[in-house]
């Protein structure tokens, strides 16, 4: 089969019937319903800028089970220059959509998965890679939208999953059959799932023995028997039903319409199952995938922030202060952080490296930092577009009033900025600020791809401090510093 | 028999490299060890990368490579594997 394009992404989503609630009722029609098509328009962009010849050379990759050309996000990093590729397609995805285009953590899991289960089959005999391979060619094949499902609810976060008061507050395998496993529990927070082909289920943490029953990862459809997702709120969704204003990004929403998917006794063929029971490598399958993850978000935040920065700039514009020199410096102050976490994700792909399994990842202290910085750095950013854009970001007339005959006059009169400058563009950019920068967009920074505790424990991990206090102690004279004495000789 | 020791450039290493070639030297007294000169002069490579980057990635007929801190035991096991290897 062919890449798919936007619009048959859109409508490949008609042949599957997802148990999906919103507000009480269940979601009839994926591809129909008014809430969800802002998030599925952003995945569309993943499938539609990859037939782009303007694109194409950073969307697409050739396949390295096949030889054939494939979307990236179906793809099992090959080099370095495929990292950097990945990191490349964030960010231009990002700022097509100035939102979250959800594909990422399908292709994370698709690739963590590769590189861990052959490091399980090695010490186990197990065949858990060529499943994955098996899979990886289906979704390679089909061109599939596949969702990460890593996160459980977790209960009680002072205890380890077996000592919980509730069995079922991580995922776990409730049955072992000649054809394959019965699995129970809940994930949450699942981006893009209710508008995917496929969900990869991964464990959220490092186990132990006793944790057997929770080392489980596998795949399914997401209209497979049991399987119910219970879509969540975001700030003001609601009023992508009112008009195309005042949600300020109508067309592509804001992150990526999350869901908590509750596993309510599927059955997968164990074709499917990739991790059952080899608790001491969910350590590894773990960190490798928060190590892909990570290093996205100096990507797609960042071309969310060029949408941002642009809409500061703009408004500066419209309010005729563009020239002020505390704009441009604001705006400067911008750019440099969001050029900053680009460094990051480039840097941390650049330097990245050869698994046993043959796939690349990228470097994990490095990754680390990108999402930890990522974790601050949008919140400083939106706060100075907050402040050049002034009070009008919170406080704008509803689309309903801009178009009430009763009151359109006051508010095309009294909202109007620089002369030349049609009202409306005002209030539409008003509310692209708004949208960008105080709605879900910020906890999504920090929360996503886990939180700064997350990353501050794998930068610690991997920084090497014995090295930073030996070369401390060399410089301070407190230990021997032998090129120095080869130079200048032992001046003690 | 002769055992050329190359480090990468050491720009951020993620353990000391040096331990490497000190657990070498203190194992093998009988084989010399040098930092230059002709590849082919080496019966072995031993290659010392600071990180999973692996910056010194060259393959030689005999080589063994070091990327992570890894034990004593492993490191001479290591050299002793590749050394065994016919050519």
């Amino acid at each position: 089969m062919e890449m798919m394009n936007g619009k048959e992404y859109i409508e490949s989503l008609r042949k599957y019937r997802p148990r999906i609630y919103f507000m009480g009722k269940r979601i009839d029609s994926v591809a129909d319903d008014p809430i969800l098509a802002p998030h599925v328009n952003a995945a569309a962009m993943t499938y539609e800028l990859a037939h782009d010849p303007r694109y194409a050379e950073i969307m697409t990759a050739t396949s390295h089970l096949t030889g054939e050309k494939i979307n990236r996000f179906t793809h099992i990093h090959q080099s370095t220059d495929d990292l950097v590729k990945k990191v490349r397609m964030m960010r231009l995805l990002g700022r097509k959509t100035g939102s979250c285009f959800q594909r990422c953590v399908g292709l994370d899991a698709i690739n963590a998965l590769y590189i861990t289960t052959y490091d399980v089959d090695q010490k186990y005999g197990t065949d858990y890679h060529e499943r994955v391979k098996e899979y990886i060619r289906y979704v390679q094949k089909n061109d599939l939208m596949v969702a990460g499902a890593m996160t459980d609810v977790k209960g009680d976060r002072s205890l380890r999953p077996h000592q919980q008061a509730d069995p079922d507050l991580y995922l776990r395998v409730v049955e072992r059959r000649g054809d394959g496993i019965v699995v129970r529990g809940a994930k949450a927070h699942i981006t893009g799932v209710a508008n995917s082909h496929e969900i990869i289920a991964l464990p959220t943490r490092a186990m132990g023995e006793e944790d057997k029953d929770y080392a489980v990862a596998f795949a399914v459809p997401v209209d497979a028997e049991g399987v119910t997702m219970i879509f969540g709120r975001q700030t003001n969704d609601l009023r992508r039903l009112d008009g195309d204003i005042d949600c300020g990004n109508a067309k592509y929403a804001t992150v990526g319409g999350e869901a908590l998917v509750v596993f309510d006794d599927v059955f997968v063929p164990w074709e499917r199952v990739f991790m059952c029971g080899e608790y001491d490598f969910t350590s590894e399958l773990v960190e490798t995938f928060a190590t892909f993850h990570r290093q996205n978000y100096g990507g797609c935040k960042v071309g969310v922030a060029d949408v941002l920065i642009g809409a500061s700039a703009c408004i500066a514009e419209y309010n005729g202060v563009e020239g002020a020199s505390h704009i441009v410096d604001k705006l400067t102050e911008m750019i440099h952080m969001a050029e900053t976490c680009w460094c990051c994700s480039l840097a941390c792909s650049y330097e990245g490296f050869k698994t046993p399994s043959g796939a690349y990842m990228p470097n994990l202290l490095l990754a680390n930092v990108t999402k930890l910085n990522i974790t601050r750095l949008p919140y400083e950013w939106s706060r100075l577009s907050q402040d050049l854009a002034g009070g009008f970001v919170i406080t704008t007339p509803s689309e309903l009033d801009y178009r009430n005959p009763e009151t359109r006059e006051m508010v095309e009169k009294y909202l109007k900025g620089r002369a030349e400058i049609p009202t409306e563009h005002r209030l539409r950019m008003f509310r692209l600020i708004e949208n960008l920068s105080i709605g879900a967009e910020l906890p999504e920074s920090m929360h996503g791809a886990g939180s700064p505790a997350a990353q501050k424990i794998m930068i610690w991990r991997r920084s090497n401090i014995d090295m930073k206090k030996e070369e401390a102690k060399r410089i301070a004279g407190i230990k021997r510093d032998e090129d120095f004495e080869r130079v200048r000789g032992n001046q003690k | 028999m002769k055992v050329l020791i190359r480090y990468c450039g050491g720009c951020n290493p993620e353990y000391l490299r040096e331990k490497v070639e000190e657990i070498l030297r203190k194992n093998f007294h009988s084989f010399e060890f040098f930092h230059s000169g002709s590849k082919t002069g080496a019966d072995l490579v031993v290659l010392i990368n600071g990180c999973r980057k692996n910056c010194l990635n060259e393959e030689f007929v005999r080589s063994v490579c070091f990327d992570s801190d890894v034990g004593e035991k492993d490191i001479v096991e290591r050299v002793k594997r590749v050394l065994s290897r016919k050519n």
